[in-house]
């Protein structure tokens, strides 16, 4: 059975919308800056979405009186437009949504927590209802109007890529006719203190696979695909979703394998889903994070799959920084048009050839090539690894 | 969905474990043995850890295809301590650890590493529907082949959480609860009278008692079975459990389980079920918060 991708929706530092994001990218136009929506005393560069609550609130023609929580209307924002993408009719009983996020409504939870803190007895209410991972997905459906299969997956920052394994999958097995699967995260205080006590925030603007690398920069942002079986769609797809997989490295809590165990077992059964070679593979979407661990890790393990012929990479968290539980939501976006329209992507700030890791990503925009198969990676603590792939269809 | 059968059941519950129903003595010493990794663990991944590690003994590593975890609020001890860090310590200087364990999957990884499992792990964080959700994520890896799968449930209370969903009204009609299940779920039926999940179901937004009657009688319906062959475990306030005895006519009593509230609670309604019920079909109705709602379908391999 083959599963086709037919609506795509995406917001993140570097635009509202798929266009804005895909513009972005080809002009070299990132999404870093000093925090300005949400209070930290941090000095280190993030992508945040370029506005407030409130503005997002309108743009979404939502009652602005009523207090959402960032990753809510992040999520909705980019579920919405990939809904109108894939032109299918939510009200069916079949229709799913699988989302996903790593710290749900913790914006508003942060703020509550000022003041409850002392005093069980104070703090808003409406502050803290949003808290739960469920929250943001149940409101996101409610506004789709979708009646079906929901549910909510948080494996850090791989959730994104298992809330589309898991739809891929519901799909095979008949249990749904569609699916809205991605993620969504905002920034927060909680999220950007949590790395930044880890030591892994570069306090320059990231440098994925660079010699000179010094950790990760944080986004926020929402993405979100639509699939359904190849012969059920309403519009022309864009792509089928051949592979997928989940691995563990049981190596560290956060930290990874020198060896990338967890990085090649999700690789290579991603592969195997699909049946395909590695030399089929085209592009592949790296994790790469810029943290020296993450990218010598994911590099190893791309070395012991590839061997001398490995394929183009390249990292966009120069671009959107790392997105946690939305960033394999918007990366999926990302390559599901690189399989479509043939793009690759820029690894931006890449200079030097790291001699630990020996390889060099792609560093300019390109369109037009012919790409037969995309691997995206997405990591996460835990150890819980998961690779996508994304193909041409015949 | 072709029948996974369950074939081991764990619970922990303040102290007390029990292994498919039997109260065990157990010694988290003497199952996480690295003292300072015993140390950093919070309640709630001991908990679960404990609870995980004990379902999962006696099965190698390497058979071990896929760790599913679900938790409604997740490692909210953690998660308050590094929030309250931030604040106290103006976000200068701050211990990751709480940080590192107040994310979701923790126990699900922990779990992996503490045994070397290398295999499928997930985690479900869907409110009321959070074990439901790795229920049937279960069933279609059992379906995809997998030999055993390892599925945990895990919530805990905290003071702070249990002051705030007082406030938001949250416990009207139950206490709340917290507690530990995990099962190991495959596609053979080792071991005779082996329970079997027949079929799942997931509803949000309220629902009326026509349509849980009506829900119930389609469920039973397509999957060949007479309503009056069930054994109910009600997993939902008395009043609902009265109006489905008077509604459909049962031949088994049911049993009523719901004593508290917590959004992982239907996995140890599982427990209780496979454990408790003798008939030949059992159907789990569960209810949280009135929001959330979910049928599970058990028979007898």
């Amino acid at each position: 059975m083959r599963i086709a991708v037919t609506g795509l929706g995406a917001v993140s530092g570097i635009g509202f919308g798929v266009s804005e994001n895909i513009e972005s990218l080809r002009t070299g136009r990132h999404g870093m800056g000093k925090p300005r929506f949400f209070q930290t005393t941090l000095d280190v560069p993030v992508s945040e979405v370029k506005a407030t609550n409130a503005e997002l609130a309108k743009r979404l023609n939502l009652n602005a009186e009523r207090t959402y929580s960032r990753t809510a209307l992040l999520g909705l924002m980019a579920a919405r437009e990939a809904v109108a993408d894939a032109g299918i009719d939510v009200g069916k009983k079949r229709v799913g949504f699988i989302s996903s996020t790593s710290v749900g409504g913790m914006d508003l939870s942060e703020v509550f927590y000022n003041d409850f803190r002392t005093d069980h007895s104070r703090g808003r209410l409406r502050m803290v209802s949003q808290h739960d991972c469920g929250a943001s997905t149940e409101f996101i459906a409610n506004q789709l109007g979708i009646n079906g299969f929901v549910t909510t997956i948080s494996t850090a920052c791989s959730s994104a890529g298992n809330a589309i394994m898991l739809g891929a999958r519901m799909l095979k097995y008949n249990m749904l006719d569609a699916v809205i699967a991605g993620g969504t995260d905002a920034l927060c205080k909680f999220t950007l203190n949590g790395f930044g006590s880890l030591m892994i925030l570069d306090k320059e603007h990231c440098r994925p696979f660079d010699a000179t690398r010094a950790g990760l920069n944080l986004g926020e942002g929402a993405g979100y695909i639509v699939m359904q079986r190849a012969n059920e769609t309403v519009r022309k797809p864009y792509c089928l979703v051949t592979g997928y997989a989940n691995a563990n490295d049981a190596y560290h809590q956060t930290g990874c394998s020198p060896e990338g165990n967890g990085a090649f077992g999700s690789m290579s059964a991603a592969l195997q889903t699909a049946g395909l070679q590695p030399s089929d593979i085209d592009y592949i979407n790296v994790h790469g994070t810029a943290t020296p661990n993450n990218d010598l890790s994911e590099s190893a393990a791309i070395r012991r799959l590839f061997g001398d012929r490995v394929p183009p990479f390249s990292s966009v968290k120069a671009f959107i920084g790392h997105t946690l539980g939305a960033s394999e939501g918007i990366e999926a976006v990302y390559s599901v048009l690189s399989v479509s329209d043939g793009y690759i992507y820029p690894n931006l700030n890449f200079k030097s050839v790291d001699p630990a890791i020996g390889l060099s990503p792609e560093t300019e925009f390109a369109e037009g090539r012919t790409i037969r198969n995309v691997l995206s990676n997405a990591f996460g603590f835990g150890g819980n690894d998961t690779s996508l792939i994304f193909s041409k269809i015949d | 969905m072709q029948p996974i059968t369950i074939t081991k059941s764990c619970q922990l519950k303040g102290d007390v474990l029990t292994v498919n129903g039997s109260e065990e003595p157990f010694d988290f010493k003497e199952l996480v043995t690295n003292a300072s990794l015993r140390r950093r663990m919070s309640r709630i991944v001991k908990m679960g850890v404990a609870c995980g590690l004990k379902c999962a003994e006696g099965l190698p590593s390497e058979e071990i295809d896929g760790i599913i975890t679900a938790t409604g609020l997740g490692c909210l001890g953690d998660t308050e301590k590094f929030m309250e860090s931030i604040v106290v310590n103006s976000e200068r200087l701050l211990n990751p650890t709480p940080f590192i364990q107040s994310t979701f999957n923790t126990i699900g990884g922990q779990i992996a590493l503490l045994r070397g499992i290398h295999s499928y792990n997930v985690t479900y964080v869907h409110r009321g529907l959070s074990f439901e959700s790795a229920l049937i994520d279960a069933a279609m890896q059992v379906a995809e082949g997998k030999k055993n799968v390892l599925l945990g449930a895990i919530d805990e209370i905290t003071p702070s959480s249990a002051d705030i969903q007082r406030r938001l009204g949250m416990t009207r009609e139950y206490e709340l609860g917290e507690g530990a299940n995990f099962f190991v779920l495959n596609a053979t039926a080792s071991g005779s009278n082996s329970a079997a999940v027949l079929d799942i179901d997931t509803r949000s937004g309220r629902l009326t008692d026509d349509e849980l009657i009506e829900w119930i009688v389609g469920m039973a319906e397509r999957n060949g079975i007479k309503t009056s062959d069930l054994c109910i475990v009600a997993n939902c306030n008395a009043a609902t459990a009265d109006n489905i005895e008077k509604r459909l006519p049962l031949k088994n009593k049911s049993l009523w389980f719901k004593t508290c509230e917590y959004p992982t609670l239907t996995a140890g309604a599982l427990d209780f079920a496979i454990n408790n019920c003798t008939a030949n079909n059992t159907l789990i109705i569960s209810d949280y918060q009135h929001i959330n709602h979910s049928l599970i379908l058990l028979g007898r391999i």
